[in-house]
């Protein structure tokens, strides 16, 4: 694919004018330019595609660090714990002692994950999708941009109801909230009423998003962006954007069922008015199984461009990626009942949920295998975010990989709601996604910000990151197959090794963390803008219109609106 | 394209890789052999697991098939994993710094998406013949346990002899099975959802309210087994460990005289026999007064 700018003479319409003439920029395709503000007064009414893309980025960046500082106090509790043998175990009345109280860490554990899924990793790729998908496809902004900024404000009260909902009794049933531990009777407090409200408002923001993408890709496109020659990172966009289109809404469905079971005793989930606890478990993961492929497709097509560009070569099956992630997506809505092979189905239904689960190896291993095909015979230079994009193939391959071991299901029942499952799913959504996350941040960073960040720090943030990763998620594979369950605050002493192991690679990744916070908050105020319009070098090969225009890009993105041959 | 070489050298790394990892786990696996005589978990042993104590025959069907998944998946594991160590070696800027142009190659797609199909078969046949296993529990078991999780305790009751015990998590009145026995486990809850879960068994399901999850197992080895509470179930959920002793058959008709069960009248001469002594209902209401 190539890019042509029209002559300076001419608009993308074709128009004549003179060369030094100012563009003519109509008005409807970029509303931010109706009014300016500065300073902070911009940002706060700005619907500017770029700068809402950023806010979403900071915003996902402070959650992470306040998911990951809950997940320092369950670190923290499970390396100081009160252990239990099963022989001196006194119930309730050494609770008192812990650390953090049980209560406390049952909140902890649902709060950890609702920030990372809800706030960070969502959001985080809602920051890219906003920035680069009307820069990749040669838009002036996103189609609804007033509907854009509202979806980000909306994320702002989701975000202080669940933090404030601490105070009043956050919800002690897990991110999962399964009936009936999280029905009034058995969790009373209010701050679960306040868990799902700020659930539904970051499902109302996901939904606007989604549509607002999808509508974008479909309209905006450059004269001559054929679907076909739409770069692989819109195209993981587009397929999650439906996901969330079809998946949050069931979302908001179950949590809102649950909540006028709360409220005022509609009875979906309870048996003596009944009602069934297992349709929460159905319609939950009929959302949260996809919510999973939501929270890494488009960490695919971020790392797909790194790779590329850093190989100097081109996506390796670029159809062939397009596919397979069309394919994971639809295959990701028929498989949510692998989250309850033990909760008690027809055997013929675990059959196919196993089956189906199996199945979707087969897309993930085109993806995987086209990633090495991109890097064979390249001339890799190994910057930073080419670290994190070929530390994502290992770790993603090994979630990938345990994620087939759980498809078999006499396995499954095994490991269900062990740490192995824990492990698991970190492997994918830490090694997967905040792997891609963090890649993208490097490989975009001089687009976004005109600088580069340290090069040589970077590289250690990496390896702390990468390593502390291993050491803190590896060992759960075990101590999982060994019969320690998850969500628990204590346990039996011969895990206590094992867990301190566990909790030093916390600190590790913690150290990269604050790292690299430091790094992007002092290249933001002491470095110089140095960064051209192709600050990597890699356009030549790649033909991606990202870099085809100045770093930041001015607000109207292009000058000429490009047209592609 | 591919240049030759790179590929010869790739594949056998890759093999000799695969096996040489085999072999060493092999190696490892040996070394904790789980069938050491004598073997049996007691009280204070750390808790057992499927993989090392394997101690029904659901748990051994598990076992087998766990390895050979791994056999036929672990493979796929290792290749883009050496693979990237090569590429990362080898098609860097130093060693290769004129980056090649394919983009292409269609029986390479098809071929990488036919073989893992195939894997997967290889892997899902046998599994499906363990878990044909795990849902067929036989028509007439030997003993029937009805498990009930509540917060914060399990309670079984073995309704053949009116026996209930409730396992506070704390070890002191834990569950006796027989040995060599086919047991039915009925899981119900009253309140909310919890997990039956011990890992030697090869066995968990949820407890659910308003219905019935049944499972069921096979003792193959005496022993005191470990497990817990593996769902979610409030602020407790930690302490809901299990206790499960499995015995000779005259120990668990000692255990159950223990605890005051009625025997069936059928049973009754066949336990008598057993014990070497007199378990009729009038004689055990006479003995365990007696016994207070
Ligand atoms: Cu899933
Ligand atoms: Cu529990």
């Amino acid at each position: 694919m190539s890019i042509i700018l029209p002559e300076p003479g001419s608009d993308a319409k074709g128009a004549a004018r003179p060369a030094e003439a100012p563009i003519y920029i109509p008005a409807e395709e970029t509303p931010h330019l109706h009014k300016e503000y500065k300073g902070i007064l911009r940002w706060l009414t700005t619907v500017d595609h770029k700068l809402i893309g950023v806010m979403y980025l900071w915003f996902a960046f402070f959650s992470a660090f306040a998911g990951g500082a809950l997940a320092g106090g369950i670190r923290a509790q499970l390396a100081l714990p009160i252990l239990t043998d099963g022989t001196n175990a006194t119930m309730g009345l050494n609770a008192g002692k812990a650390l953090l109280s049980p209560e406390l860490f049952n909140q902890f554990i649902g709060m950890h994950a609702s920030f990372m899924i809800f706030f960070a990793i969502i959001p985080g790729f809602a920051g890219f999708s906003n920035y680069f998908v009307p820069l990749l496809i040669g838009a002036r902004d996103m189609a609804f941009p007033k509907m854009n900024a509202f979806a980000f404000w909306l994320l702002i009260p989701s975000a202080l109801l669940m933090i404030c909902s601490f105070a009043f009794g956050s919800t002690g049933a897990g991110w999962t909230g399964y009936a009936p531990l999280s029905t009034r009777t058995y969790s009373p407090n209010i701050g679960v009423d306040m868990w799902i409200f700020g659930i539904h408002l970051a499902g109302v923001s996901s939904i606007m998003g989604a549509i607002n993408f999808i509508v974008t890709m479909s309209t905006m496109r450059a004269p001559g962006m054929k679907w076909f020659k739409m770069p692989l990172f819109c195209w993981t966009v587009l397929i999650q954007s439906w996901m969330a289109l079809i998946g949050t809404p069931v979302l908001a469905g179950v949590v809102t069922m649950l909540l006028t079971d709360r409220l005022i005793g509609t009875g979906f989930f309870d048996p003596a008015r009944g009602g069934d606890p297992l349709l929460y478990q159905h319609l939950f993961w009929f959302y949260s199984h996809p919510a999973v492929y939501i929270m890494i497709l488009p960490g695919f097509g971020i790392v797909s461009h790194i790779m590329a560009s850093f190989s100097g070569k081109h996506v390796f099956g670029y159809k062939g990626m397009v596919y397979a992630t069309a394919f994971i997506a639809i295959i990701g809505f028929l498989v949510w009942g692998h989250h309850m092979f033990s909760a008690g189905m027809e055997p013929w239904l675990r059959a196919y949920f196993g089956f189906m689960t199996m199945l979707i190896a087969v897309p993930t291993g085109v993806k995987i295998f086209s990633w090495l095909a991109t890097l064979w015979g390249g001339s890799i230079r190994f910057t930073v975010p080419m670290m994190y994009a070929l530390g994502f193939i290992g770790l993603f391959t090994i979630g990938g990989v345990s994620g087939v071991f759980l498809a078999n299901v006499p396995f499954d029942v095994q490991v269900h709601d062990s740490y192995f499952v824990v492990a698991h799913l970190h492997y994918v959504l830490f090694g997967g996604s905040v792997m891609t996350i963090l890649g993208g941040t490097y490989y975009w960073f001089p687009k976004m910000s005109g600088r580069f960040l340290d090069e040589k720090l970077g590289k250690i943030i990496f390896w702390c990151i990468f390593l502390g990763m291993n050491l803190t998620f590896m060992p759960m594979h075990w101590i999982g197959l060994a019969g320690m369950a998850r969500r628990i605050y204590t346990y039996r002493p011969e895990f206590l090794d094992m867990n301190r192991l566990i909790s030093c690679g916390y600190l590790l990744m913690l150290a990269g963390g604050i790292m690299l916070l430091g790094n992007i908050l002092y290249t933001l105020v002491a470095k110089k803008r140095t960064a051209g319009n192709d600050p990597w070098g890699v356009n030549a090969t790649q033909h991606t219109l990202d870099w085809e225009t100045k770093s930041p890009p001015a607000p109207h993105n292009f000058d000429r609106l490009p047209k592609i041959v | 394209m591919f240049k030759d070489k790179d590929i010869r050298n790739l594949v056998a790394i890759w093999v000799v890789g695969t096996l040489l990892a085999f072999a060493s786990a092999a190696l490892v696996y040996s070394f904790y052999s789980p069938a050491a005589p004598g073997g049996s978990p007691t009280e204070t042993s750390p808790i057992t697991n499927w993989i090392f104590q394997p101690s029904t025959t659901v748990a051994e069907m598990v076992r087998v098939n766990t390895a050979w998944t791994v056999a036929v998946i672990f493979p796929f594991l290792f290749a883009p994993i050496i693979t990237l160590l090569y590429i990362i070696g080898r098609f860097n800027e130093k060693n290769n710094p004129v980056p090649a142009t394919f983009h292409e190659h269609l029986p390479l797609e098809v071929f990488w998406t036919i073989v893992p199909a195939v894997v997967l078969v290889a892997m899902a046949v046998p599994a499906y013949g363990v878990l044909r296993y795990m849902e067929k529990p036989p028509t007439k078991p030997d003993l029937v346990v009805d498990v009930v999780g509540a917060q914060f305790y399990w309670q079984y009751t073995l309704p053949k002899y009116d026996v209930t015990v409730t396992d506070e998590g704390d070890g002191k009145d834990p569950l006796v099975l027989p040995v060599d026995k086919a047991i039915l486990l009925n899981g119900q809850s009253f309140q909310v959802n919890h997990a039956w879960w011990v890992p030697a068994f090869g066995v968990k399901f949820d407890v659910i309210p308003g219905r019935i999850n049944t499972s069921w197992i096979r003792t193959k080895r005496e022993g005191s087994y470990k497990g817990q509470c593996a769902e979610l179930c409030g602020t407790l959920h930690a302490y809901m460990l299990i206790h499960v002793n499995v015995v000779p058959e005259k120990e668990f008709y000692q255990w159950l005289k223990k605890k005051g069960a009625k025997f069936p009248p059928e049973e009754q001469e066949y336990v008598a026999a057993l014990l070497g002594e007199d378990v009729t209902a009038t004689a055990l209401a006479t003995s365990t007064t007696t016994n207070h």
